[in-house]
């Protein structure tokens, strides 16, 4: 009996499904497409972005920033509203890692500070920041009349760096060969908040950026030189279309 | 801004590096400010005489007497000299001039625009899009496809029987005396590749032209081209793969590949005008125009220029197939222009491998409710690339099929013009009458074309049942074993529902496994709460004026509510 069961039940279950169900292999409602605000020249917009980076001008005396190994990454999303075909004004939350990696060869006020007097040379040194970028830009589109499509732009803002996280870092060699890394992290000569003004240019979903940055790094009591304060970079935007 | 110039100025080489790509950049950026184009429409025309016979090749002649369209008309006159002139002093660069639209594409900056819309002779001045789509999903065709060769002529195969296509070939029918224009970005090595070696040897290319770069020869780049020539006149040793080796063709290069930042929708329309001044009765064009300048709303078949070139050539009796496009999984999803044209015979695509809509093919309607695509083909096809051979997938590849199909049924049946051949060939698909958005009329077999009768009358019956639209199967299918060995050959049921002003609201391709089943999703749609204030009473669940309508092998049932 249990086998007649353990055979039928499985049969009359799939001989049941077929009866009452269907298998869709497509199905469209065309009315979901044909309209929504949602898209990139439409009135809202949302896309991730990817940033690099780097330091650009000259940092203040008494500290040798190296500033093509001073970089900044940032990943994040942008999220739109549109005014009309010219303006539409974004925000831009991100995470935000930056870089200032110190030349061994010039002058080191930071050695003096941090290690009890003795000019000691590293085989890398550098702050770093982590944090919350927080952006608010305008941007003016070229192409006014385009389609479904980013286009030609300029984008002029200003953000607020938010920084959770900042560390002294020294990477020193051995005589064997092996390394050593000391890391200081919270660091309280670091400003917890830092100002950047925002300049953008791109076509589509590739950007050339430049940031400046209007507020100091370092608490100014603790006189350290301060790096450059302009970083360059490129931006990778991706949408689908 | 003195002290970041100052800053900048002081870096080394980091600076060089973004120097570098700002140039590039600034490139593209001076081609947006300063080469924005434009199309300007002119408000008449000034020229008094046509000679029609000195004009068009003898074959237009022909093409007009046979259609029984004028030998000329206002359409045919060229565009003003003088307008054509004028507003070249004033625009950076000037395009191509339009007799059918009689307007001229210019590149201008805002300044510059703003004095040409001022001059008296000017009626409107539109932007233009920026770049084609090319309806190929891979746009750099491999070559060398590896693979056994008996597979590579299964895929021949399948390219040319979902048409019927040998049926062509049995009665004769090879696009002979049938002259196509194809539009694409260049048909490199088409002039040396031995898949058109029979093509070349009863000169079949009367004609080509370079609407890019102003010559004749149309065979240096662009590999999108070759493909398509080859789904329609090329052949792999000795076996055809496409219907039409016997037609003439006229190649015109009209758009760049990947790179191209301007658009070349005025050398389309400029295109379009060449083919029906040589004598072509059909146009293949595999391109179309999206996102980049215009919205869905835009795809009302009258709005882009080229959309408006292709309503043209259909009045002057040109019958053109069109991509529909491979927008179906992007969120464009619809179709390109000038496929949205009410005259253009908009073509999908279907996978040979289910039989049914392939995901990338875009889908219908038009912004303005009206069917699109008109008919479907394989769109993964074997193709002629610019060294050899190889696989290649798109609707790109399904449109010169389906335009060879075409040309077979224009040899046969001369006597009608475009618009009845158009006809025709929705009559002869395979869903004919039904038809949605995905898959339009569905596949053209020419066997219909030959009397070959249409399916089965009494295959299902529709009904509403424990509160469910139930669609249930002739039992026949289930006692007769051919009938069983059919089904699964033909197993899928299309269903759909329209609203009471005849619009498709939902529509299903579902796969039969049993002799009766509900349209439980299409039961579930029109019970949606979006009806609620429709329905009158408990008794009425549904909303009036509805219809369901559903096929299977060849039978056509209505619900009507």
């Amino acid at each position: 009996m249990k086998k007649i069961i353990l055979i039928l039940f499985p049969a009359i279950f799939i001989l049941a499904q077929n009866a009452i169900c269907q298998d869709v292999v497509l199905e469209q409602k065309p009315d979901q497409f044909t309209g929504g605000t949602f898209g990139a020249n439409k009135d809202w917009f949302a896309q991730l972005s990817f940033g690099f980076g780097t330091l650009v001008g000259k940092s203040d005396p008494g500290l040798s920033y190296n500033d093509w190994r001073s970089n900044d990454v940032r990943i994040g999303v942008k999220l739109k509203r549109k005014i009309n075909g010219l303006l539409s004004v974004w925000l831009e939350p991100e995470y935000h890692y930056a870089a200032y990696n110190i030349n061994q060869s010039g002058p080191k006020v930071t050695d003096s500070l941090f290690w009890f007097g003795l000019p000691i040379n590293h085989e890398k040194e550098r702050f770093a920041t982590e944090g919350i970028l927080l952006n608010g830009f305008l941007r003016f589109n070229f192409d006014t009349k385009r389609g479904n499509f980013m286009g030609y732009y300029l984008d002029l803002g200003a953000g607020a760096d938010i920084i959770a996280d900042r560390e002294y870092l020294t990477i020193d060699k051995r005589s064997d060969g092996s390394q050593v890394r000391a890391s200081v992290t919270n660091i309280p000569y670091m400003n917890n908040l830092n100002y950047n003004l925002i300049a953008r240019i791109g076509i589509n979903w590739i950007a050339f950026t430049l940031n400046y940055r209007i507020s100091p790094l370092f608490k100014s009591q603790y006189n350290i030189p301060e790096p450059a304060f302009i970083t360059a970079g490129i931006e990778f935007n991706p949408y689908s279309h | 801004m003195l002290y970041i110039a100052r800053e900048i100025m002081k870096s080394t080489l980091s600076f060089s590096f973004y120097l570098f790509f700002a140039l590039i950049f600034c490139c593209f950026g001076v081609n947006a400010q300063t080469q924005t184009k434009y199309w300007v429409s002119f408000t008449k025309k000034t020229a008094k005489h046509f000679d029609p016979y000195r004009f068009f090749d003898p074959k237009t002649i022909e093409n007009r007497q046979k259609s029984g369209l004028p030998l000329s008309d206002w359409y045919d006159l060229p565009v003003d000299s003088e307008f054509i002139y004028g507003v070249a002093q004033i625009a950076d660069s000037i395009g191509y001039a339009s007799r059918w639209l009689n307007g001229l594409a210019v590149y201008a900056d805002v300044l510059e625009i703003k004095k040409i819309s001022a001059l008296p002779y000017v009626k409107t001045v539109e932007l233009m899009p920026n770049k084609a789509v090319i309806a190929s999903i891979n746009d750099s065709l491999s070559n060398n496809a590896t693979g056994k060769d008996t597979s590579k002529r299964t895929k021949l195969a399948e390219q040319i029987d979902g048409l019927d296509g040998n049926e062509m070939a049995a009665h004769g029918l090879t696009g002979k005396g049938i002259r196509i224009a194809i539009l694409d970005v260049g048909f490199v090595n088409a002039d040396k590749h031995p898949a058109f070696e029979y093509l070349r040897s009863h000169h079949g290319i009367i004609l080509t032209y370079d609407f890019l770069h102003h010559k004749e020869n149309v065979y240096g780049s662009g590999a999108h081209g070759t493909a398509v020539l080859s789904c329609i006149a090329g052949k792999y040793k000795g076996y055809n793969m496409g219907l039409a080796p016997d037609a003439e063709f006229l190649l015109a290069r009209t758009e760049r590949e990947a790179t191209e930042f301007k658009d070349e929708e005025d050398a389309w329309v400029a295109a379009a005008e060449w083919a029906e001044q040589h004598g072509a009765q059909m146009i293949s064009c595999s391109l179309g125009y999206t996102y980049q300048r215009y919205f869905y709303k835009d795809m009302n078949g009258h709005t882009s220029v080229a959309a408006r070139g292709a309503s043209m050539a259909a009045r002057k009796g040109i019958l053109i197939c069109i991509a529909a496009g491979n927008e179906g999984e992007n969120q464009w999803k619809f179709v390109t222009t000038p496929g949205d044209c009410d005259s253009v015979l908009t073509v999908g695509g279907y996978d040979p491998k289910t039989g049914y809509h392939s995901g990338f093919s875009s889908f219908g309607p038009t912004s303005d409710g009206r069917l699109k695509p008109n008919v479907i083909a394989a769109s993964t096809t074997w193709v002629a690339t610019p060294t050899a051979y190889g696989y290649e997938s798109g609707t790109s590849f399904a449109t010169p099929l389906i335009a060879g199909f075409t040309a077979c049924v224009w040899q046969y049946l001369k006597g009608k013009n475009n618009v009845q051949i158009m006809d025709t060939i929705q009559k002869l698909s395979s869903l004919y009458p039904y038809f949605d958005y995905a898959h339009g009329y569905g596949i053209p077999k020419a066997g219909y074309l030959f009397g070959e009768k249409h399916g089965n009358d009494s295959a299902i019956t529709i009904y509403e049942e424990n509160n469910a639209i139930t669609v249930s199967l002739s039992t026949s299918y289930f006692k007769d074993s051919s009938h069983i060995n059919r089904i699964f050959k033909i197993n899928y049921l299309y269903a759909k529902a329209t609203d009471p002003q005849g619009r498709i609201k939902i529509y299903d391709v579902i796969k039969v496994n049993s002799q009766r089943f509900e349209l439980s999703n299409i039961t579930s749609y029109l019970n949606s709460g979006r009806f609620a204030h429709e329905i009158p009473t408990d008794e009425e669940k549904y909303p009036k004026g509805w219809v369901v309508t559903v096929y299977f092998d060849h039978c056509i049932r209505s619900y009507h509510f």
